[in-house]
């Protein structure tokens, strides 16, 4: 009776492990995340508009916003994102393969009326550093990812649905690829 | 003999509890890790941490899980109901009053959804609201009736049946950060006023 209530005790200590386990690895292993979608569905380092109004990527989607993906693999340089501030409010989403996002900013971040952006692990993002010129400051943000792959969604926000073709401009003027 | 043979039995029942006991308490305990770790302002909740890299690793399960991008932390933050301000479900064939305050943001949306996150089935096509589509009165305020039946004013329509959930967005907000200090007086109420 003693060495059964032993193994019974084993089992619910083994069952906590795999639990935690499980609860750790699930991001990382189930394909449903965001990033893992775009990854698997859409071309790398290229921006892919939303082809309707329903999100085929995301659950929940807002659907006062065109969605607009660019999954990306950090493999050789670092992605570069530019894009023109209208009047379509617009943000930028960056999210790693766990679906966990690791920086976001709306258009309120553009710099002369352009957000220009780097995208690199931190090695790419150090080594643009290393080349910048200390009295000619580069105006462009940086942002380093911890991750090699994982995509970034951009929204386009309309504020009434006549707006719909404005926000496709909008993103359709909006360049991400490798440079 | 025997006592190896026991020691089997033992072993395998240790496996097994240990695998179904784990994959129970898995399936089981995220939705109840996302009900704690969410922060109740009336009748809306919000999860601070979802969309940033501070969310911890059952609110990170459960957004992968569920195919969810949470709004960023420097993005905005979202807010969802499920319930009216007396903590009932919320019923697509209901009628509903949602009016009151909202905190300062460049934009915001307040939309309509089925549990399973996909819009809810209209007539007219209108699945949200935007700030710029709101009628409002003379002195600002405003209100948005929800129910399956058209209604003048801000309608939004809610669908013949089942539960319904309402997500409010709030884009380039300064509460991003902080709205676990929001007060409820600060969010718009839902009042059920019918239901058939």
């Amino acid at each position: 009776m003693m060495r059964l209530l032993i193994w019974i005790a084993s089992g619910c200590i083994g069952a906590l492990i795999v639990h935690l386990s499980a609860v750790l690895l699930l991001p990382n292993v189930t394909g449903n995340t965001v990033a893992a979608r775009s990854l698997a569905r859409l071309p790398i380092n290229t921006l892919s508009l939303e082809t309707d109004g329903s999100s085929p990527i995301i659950r929940f989607a807002d659907p006062t916003a065109l969605y607009a993906y660019c999954p990306f693999e950090l493999g050789t340089s670092p992605l570069r994102i530019v894009s023109a501030v209208s009047d379509i409010p617009m943000s930028f989403v960056f999210v790693a393969p766990n679906g966990t996002i690791f920086s976001a900013f709306t258009d309120r971040a553009a710099n002369r009326g352009v957000i220009d952006l780097r995208l690199g692990t931190a090695e790419q993002i150090d080594a643009l550093a290393d080349l910048d010129d200390p009295a000619n400051p580069p105006t462009e943000y940086r942002v380093a990812s911890p991750h090699v792959s994982g995509t970034v969604v951009i929204k386009a926000f309309m504020a009434t649905p006549s707006m719909r073709e404005a926000a496709r401009d909008a993103l359709n003027t909006t360049r991400c690829g490798l440079g | 003999m025997m006592p190896r043979v026991f020691t089997l039995i033992g072993l395998s029942l240790a496996f097994w509890i240990a695998i179904l006991g784990g994959y129970w308490l898995t399936v089981s305990s995220l939705p109840v890790a996302q009900a704690i770790e969410r922060e109740q302002i009336g009748s809306w909740w919000v999860w601070p941490r979802s969309g940033s890299l501070a969310a911890d690793p059952y609110l990170k399960a459960n957004i992968a899980a569920q195919s969810i991008l949470p709004i960023g932390l420097g993005e905005g933050i979202a807010l969802v109901a499920t319930v009216d301000e007396t903590g009932e479900a919320l019923e697509g064939r209901c009628s509903y009053n949602l009016a009151g305050r909202l905190p300062a943001a460049r934009f915001f949306s307040i939309g309509i959804y089925k549990p399973d996150g996909t819009l809810v089935d209209t007539p007219t096509g209108r699945h949200a609201f935007t700030g710029s589509e709101l009628l409002r009165t003379e002195t600002g305020d405003w209100s948005i009736i929800i129910q399956p039946e058209a209604a003048p004013g801000n309608w939004l329509p809610s669908g013949p049946d089942g539960p319904v959930l309402l997500v409010l967005r709030l884009y380039d907000t300064p509460l991003s950060a902080s709205a676990a200090g929001l007060a409820a007086s600060g969010l718009p109420a839902l009042v059920k006023v019918s239901c058939p």
